[in-house]
C-alpha cells in the first residue's frame, strides 16, 4: 500500500485542544500539498529530504499546511497499476481542498506527475524538487512548473577516488536491481566510459544482499567501492540505504564512496558531496512563495552541485589515506578529539600527577644511586679498615710468627747439619738418609704453611663470600695465634666437631674476626695466674645456624663499656685503639650473622659468632677454607 | 790418656721435629739422656738424670724456660744450661744470663755442638 502521512488527525486534535481558548483572530486557511515521493522509507537521500523539507516549510510560518504523502515510485511496493495510485491520489481529496501545490521528489516522482499531470490537479502549481537538470533539459518547465534541480556530478566522483587513492584500479558501483539499479548502471556506463583506460568498472546489480557483501569482502586490491543506491536485490525485497551501507562499510575491505551528503559519518571517505540539507532549504523556500501566491514561471533557480569537498576523518585514517592528498579548501569532519579537547581536567590532573610522580621517582633514584655509592663507600672503607686492622693484628704477631716460623727452619737446619755429620763421620746409612730427607721436606712444607696463612691476612682484599668450612677457617686462626698462645702460657681449648660446617663466607675476613676474639681472650687473661689461663673456642652447630664461641677466664667485660663492645674506639687496652671489634661487627654482618658478647657466671667472658649454614653449597676443593 | 766422656745433654723442647733434629746431631758427640717437652718436667728431669748440659727452650708449658733456667742453676750449679730459643732478642739473651744460663743459641744459628763440648771439658 502507498505510504501516506496525514496531518489531519493531528490538526482535529490541535483543534480539540485549543476548544477551551477562544480566539477572536480569523485562522488563516489550511494549505494543502501533496508530496509525491519517488520512493518508500528507507532511501537515506529522500527520507533525509523529506524530513527536512517539513521542517523548513514548518519554520517558514506556513505552519497551517496539510502535507499528503504518497510514494510513487516502483519501488518498495508490489508495483500497482499507475491508475490505481492516481485514483487513490484523488480520493485523498474528495472530502478537502484540491491541494495548492504539488512537491515531487527526485526523479520518478517527476516523471510520474508529468505523465499523470492531467489527472493530477492540472491547475496547481507543481514543484519538482530534487529532479537531475538533464531531465529538465529534456523536458522543459512550463509555466505553472518550477524546480529545485541538481547536478548528478557522477564522474566527479570517480576523479575524487584517483585523487585520494591513485593506485585504484577497479571500482565496484552499487546500484542495485530493478528498474532503478537498471537506470542507473545504463546512465553511468555512459558517463564512467572516459575512465576506461585506466579503470575497471564492475557492477554490483542483479545480486542478493548477500552476494553483494560476500563480494564487496574480498575486492582485489586497489579497488574501491561507489553507493549509489541499492532500493531492491534481485528478488525484488526492498532494502533500506541505511541498513545497506552500514552492512557495506563492516564488511567491504575497499573504502566507500557516495556522491550525497547522507553518507558522510555513515561510512564514506567523503568528497565533493551533493547536500540534502541545502536541497532542502532551497525546495522548503520555494515551496513557501508558491503557496503565498507567486507564479511558478516566476521562480527560476539555478541547478545545486556538489558543495565543498569533505570528509569523514576516520575513514581517511582507516584507509591510510593522506589529509596532503585532500583538494585544497576541503573540510575534515570527525576527527578524534585530542586528549587535551576531551579529558582537559583529566589531562591536567594527571600531568600534575605524573609530574609530581617523576619528582618523587627522580628524587627516589638519585636517593638511590647516593645509597648505592655510599654502599660501595661503605664496602669499600670496610675492607681498607679490615685490611689495617688485619695487618695491625699481623703486626702484633710478628714476633709469634718470626718464632713460629723458625721452628721447621732450624730443624731442617740441624737435620741438614746432622747429615753432614753423618757423612763426615762415615756413619750415614741409606735409610737414615731417606729417613733425614723425609723430614726436611715436611718441614719445608711446614714453612711454607705458615708463610702462606700470614701471607693471606696481610693481603689487600674486597668481601668474597664462598662455600668454605667454617671449622677449617677456626683451625687456621688458632694455627696463626697459635705460638703467641703458648709464648703466654695460655691453654687453649678446642671443641669442633670432625664433621665440616659449610657456610658461605670469606675465609681471610673471618680468620680476621677469630684471630681478633682470640687475641683479646688473650689479652683479657694477661694478669690471670698462670693455672688459670685458658681460652676456650667451640662451635655449636644447629639445624640451621652455627654459633662459635671465644671463652676466656679474664677479669670479665667491664660494665662501664656493655653494650659499647663494638662500638668504634671503644677499648679497655692501654694501647688500643678499639677498631677490632667493630670491625669483626662489620665482618659478620657482611655475612648475615650476629655477634655478641656477655660475662661468664663463672669469671672471664665469652664472644660468640652465629652464622648461617649453607650445607646445601658444594666447597670446590683447592679454595680457601676448603676442609 | 783417658777416652773423653761424652756429655750427657738433658734436651727440654716443645717441637718434636726440632727435637728430632737435634737428637740427630748431638748423637754423634753426646749421650742424649732424656728428652723433655714441658717446664716442669725438665725440672723433674734435671733433678732425676743430673745432666751436664740441659739444651732448653723457653716457650714451654707449665714453667716457662727463664723460671726453669733460674730454678735449675740453684738447685744444680754445675749443670750447665743452653738456652736455645727461635727468638733473636738481646734483651731475653740478657735476661737467661742474669738467670744463670752459661750459653744463649738462636735456633739454627751457631754450633749446638761446639758449644757442649765447650762447655763440658771432661777428661
Amino acid at each position: 500500500m502507498p505510504s501516506v502521512c496525514n496531518r489531519f488527525q493531528w490538526a482535529v486534535l490541535a483543534g480539540c485542544l485549543l476548544l477551551g481558548a477562544p480566539s477572536s483572530e480569523a485562522q488563516p486557511p489550511v494549505r494543502q500539498v501533496l508530496l509525491l515521493q519517488s520512493f518508500a522509507r528507507g532511501n537515506a537521500a529522500v527520507d533525509q529530504f523529506t524530513t527536512n523539507f517539513r521542517v523548513e516549510l514548518d519554520q517558514r510560518g506556513e505552519g497551517r499546511v496539510n502535507v499528503v504523502q504518497v510514494v510513487v515510485g516502483p519501488t518498495g511496493f508490489v508495483n500497482a497499476p499507475e491508475q490505481a495510485v492516481i485514483d487513490y491520489i484523488r480520493s485523498t481529496f474528495v472530502n478537502r481542498p484540491k491541494p495548492d501545490l504539488i512537491v515531487t521528489i527526485a526523479g520518478p516522482a517527476a516523471v510520474f506527475a508529468r505523465k499523470n499531470r492531467q489527472q493530477l490537479f492540472p491547475e496547481t502549481p507543481i514543484l519538482f524538487a530534487s529532479v537531475d537538470q538533464k531531465y529538465l533539459a529534456d523536458e522543459p518547465l512550463g509555466d505553472n512548473e518550477t524546480a529545485v534541480a541538481v547536478v548528478n556530478d557522477f564522474p566527479r566522483v570517480i576523479e575524487n577516488v584517483l585523487q585520494l587513492l591513485p593506485q585504484t584500479r577497479q571500482i565496484f558501483v552499487v546500484v542495485g536491481s530493478g528498474q532503478i539499479g537498471q537506470f542507473w548502471r545504463r546512465e553511468l556506463e555512459n558517463e564512467f566510459r572516459r575512465f576506461h583506460d585506466q579503470l575497471r568498472f564492475d557492477w554490483f546489480d542483479q545480486l542478493s544482499v548477500q552476494e553483494t557483501l560476500r563480494r564487496s569482502a574480498s575486492l582485489p586490491a586497489n579497488s574501491a567501492i561507489v553507493y549509489v543506491i541499492f532500493s531492491t536485490d534481485r528478488a525484488g525485497v526492498a532494502f533500506a540505504d541505511e541498513r545497506m551501507f552500514a552492512e557495506l562499510h563492516a564488511t567491504a575491505n575497499a573504502p566507500l564512496f557516495a556522491p550525497i551528503s547522507v553518507y558522510l559519518g555513515a561510512g564514506a571517505v567523503g568528497g565533493s558531496l551533493l547536500s540534502i540539507p541545502d536541497l532542502s532549504r532551497d525546495a522548503a523556500d520555494v515551496a513557501g512563495r508558491l503557496l503565498n501566491g507567486a507564479a511558478p514561471s516566476s521562480i527560476r533557480l539555478p541547478s545545486r552541485a556538489a558543495g565543498q569537498p569533505t570528509f569523514d576523518w576516520r575513514e581517511l585514517q582507516r584507509w591510510g589515506i593522506p589529509e596532503s592528498r585532500l583538494p585544497p579548501g576541503s573540510i575534515v569532519r570527525y576527527r578524534a578529539p585530542s586528549l587535551w579537547q576531551e579529558y582537559r581536567g583529566t589531562v591536567l590532573t594527571a600531568v600534575g600527577v605524573l609530574a609530581v610522580q617523576a619528582l618523587l621517582i627522580v628524587g627516589l633514584l638519585y636517593q638511590r644511586r647516593a645509597r648505592r655509592k655510599a654502599e660501595m663507600e661503605s664496602r669499600r672503607n670496610l675492607a681498607l679498615a679490615a685490611d689495617a686492622s688485619r695487618r695491625q693484628t699481623m703486626s702484633a704477631l710478628t714476633s709469634s710468627i718470626a718464632h713460629e716460623l723458625g721452628q721447621p727452619l732450624s730443624s731442617m737446619m740441624y737435620n741438614a747439619q746432622a747429615l753432614q755429620m753423618m757423612i763426615t763421620a762415615d756413619r750415614v746409612t741409606p735409610d737414615t738418609l731417606g729417613e733425614i730427607a723425609s723430614d726436611i721436606q715436611s718441614q719445608g712444607v711446614q714453612a711454607m704453611q705458615i708463610i702462606d696463612r700470614h701471607r693471606k691476612m696481610l693481603r689487600s682484599r674486597q668481601l668474597d663470600k664462598k662455600a668454605i668450612d667454617l671449622h677449617a677457617v677456626i683451625s687456621e686462626s688458632i694455627a696463626l695465634v697459635g705460638h703467641d698462645m703458648r709464648a703466654r702460657q695460655i691453654e687453649v681449648a678446642v671443641s669442633l666437631s670432625s664433621n665440616p660446617c659449610v657456610i658461605s663466607g670469606d675465609q681471610v675476613l673471618l680468620q680476621q674476626v677469630f684471630v681478633n676474639l682470640l687475641m683479646n681472650a688473650m689479652d683479657a687473661i694477661a694478669d690471670t695466674p698462670q693455672a688459670r689461663r685458658r681460652v676456650t673456642i667451640s662451635a655449636d652447630v644447629s639445624a640451621a645456624d652455627v654459633a662459635v664461641s671465644v671463652r676466656d677466664t679474664g677479669t670479665g667485660l667491664p660494665k662501664h663499656i656493655d653494650g659499647t663492645f663494638f662500638t668504634p674506639f671503644v677499648t679497655t687496652k692501654a694501647n688500643g685503639i678499639g677498631i677490632g671489634l667493630t670491625i669483626a661487627r662489620t665482618i659478620v654482618d657482611a655475612h648475615g650473622g650476629t655477634i655478641d658478647a656477655h660475662n661468664n657466671p663463672e669469671g672471664g667472658a665469652t664472644f660468640r659468632v652465629t652464622l648461617r649454614r649453607s650445607d646445601t653449597l658444594e666447597i670446590q676443593p683447592g679454595q680457601e677454607g676448603a676442609a | 790418656m783417658t777416652r773423653p766422656r761424652r756429655p750427657r745433654v738433658l734436651l727440654a723442647e716443645d717441637h718434636d721435629e726440632v727435637t728430632k733434629a737435634v737428637r740427630r746431631v748431638l748423637a754423634l758427640d753426646c749421650e742424649i739422656v732424656g728428652s723433655v717437652a714441658d717446664g716442669k718436667a725438665v725440672l723433674e728431669a734435671a733433678q732425676r738424670l743430673q745432666p751436664d748440659v740441659i739444651v732448653l727452650d723457653l716457650n714451654l708449658p707449665n714453667v716457662h724456660g727463664l723460671e726453669a733456667c733460674r730454678q735449675i742453676r740453684q738447685g744444680h750449679p754445675t749443670t750447665k744450661v743452653i738456652v736455645f730459643t727461635a727468638m733473636n732478642d738481646p734483651d731475653l739473651r740478657q735476661q737467661c744470663l742474669e738467670v744463670g744460663a752459661s750459653a744463649f743459641l738462636f735456633k739454627g744459628d751457631g754450633d749446638l755442638v761446639s758449644t757442649i763440648k765447650r762447655l763440658c771439658v771432661i777428661e
